[in-house]
């Protein structure tokens, strides 16, 4: 496998979308390519950056009190 | 009557059970997809009211959450997305596949500004980058970065093909990539080289 071919595969490895048998084989080229391998690190970091900065959990008690009242009024009202 | 009576409360105990529990998550990608609280509360509580009134053609033991971001889905760019005037043409000509990774490397190894860039760049700009791209590649970001879903879970979810969602996953981040490097410079996280 040369570069070209590893970094095509490059964001499905990162999106864990690829079979053992093809990680391995890209693992086996970034084990010899210091280039590729910083660039799947760089995207890999990216990604979970992202979703860490992203994710932060947000106070959905007051949406599920309404939510609950919504349900139980629609029921009320289909009797 | 008391059958009625339990039946229905049955159903609700079962919606709750099933369904409620992934309220926190679907806040936060409509959070995300409206871009404003307001918007965010109405789309998931009518996601929620679709979902019951369609609760018995959930098939039990199928995936509860992919479901309910499907509704949520469908329902922010049939009524939601018309409200919101984000671009929907974007120009990635300028913008090259490792855009984020070459400009840190070009940088040079001297002070690490991979290491330097992920420190500092702050929450609030990451969310913003995400709130500004246009809503097709926001949609597979969120769903594939924020909640993990699979490009299979995101086709059936959207109802694209999956190749298409390979390739808007792969703009969106060309596009979140620029942005933050934009952000980097502007706030002063990052020195852009001269010339």
């Amino acid at each position: 496998m040369n570069c070209e071919d590893a970094l095509k595969r490059l964001f499905e490895v990162v999106d864990k979308e690829v079979t053992q048998a093809d990680k391995d084989e890209i693992l086996k080229h970034l084990e010899h390519c210091r280039h590729c391998m910083s660039r799947f690190e760089f995207e890999e970091v990216f990604k979970t950056f992202v979703s860490e900065k992203a994710c932060i959990d947000c106070d959905s008690e007051k949406l599920k009190n309404k939510i609950l009242l919504k349900l139980d009024q629609s029921r009320g009202s289909s009797r | 009557m008391n059958d009625r009576l339990s039946g229905d409360n049955e159903n609700k105990q079962r919606f709750e059970a099933e369904a409620l529990i992934h309220l926190n998550t679907l806040h936060r990608t409509a959070l995300r997809m409206t871009k404003n609280e307001g918007d965010a509360d109405d789309l998931v509580q009518d996601t929620y009211m679709k979902a019951y009134r369609f609760w018995d053609k959930f098939e039990e033991g199928s995936n509860c959450r992919a479901w309910l971001f499907k509704i949520m889905t469908n329902l922010f760019i049939n009524d939601y997305r018309a409200k919101s005037r984000s671009p929907q043409i974007v120009d990635l000509e300028d913008v090259d596949d490792d855009f984020l990774f070459g400009h840190l490397s070009a940088l040079g190894p001297a002070d690490n500004p991979e290491k330097h860039f992920f420190n500092k760049v702050f929450d609030d700009d990451v969310k913003l980058a995400i709130d500004e791209l246009p809503d097709d590649f926001k949609i597979v970001v969120v769903l594939s970065f924020l909640e993990g879903f699979s490009y299979q879970e995101i086709a059936d979810i959207t109802d694209l093909q999956i190749g298409t969602v390979k390739s808007r996953l792969h703009r969106g981040r060309k596009l979140l990539q620029k942005s933050l490097w934009k952000y980097a410079i502007k706030n002063g996280f990052i020195k852009e080289p001269a010339g």
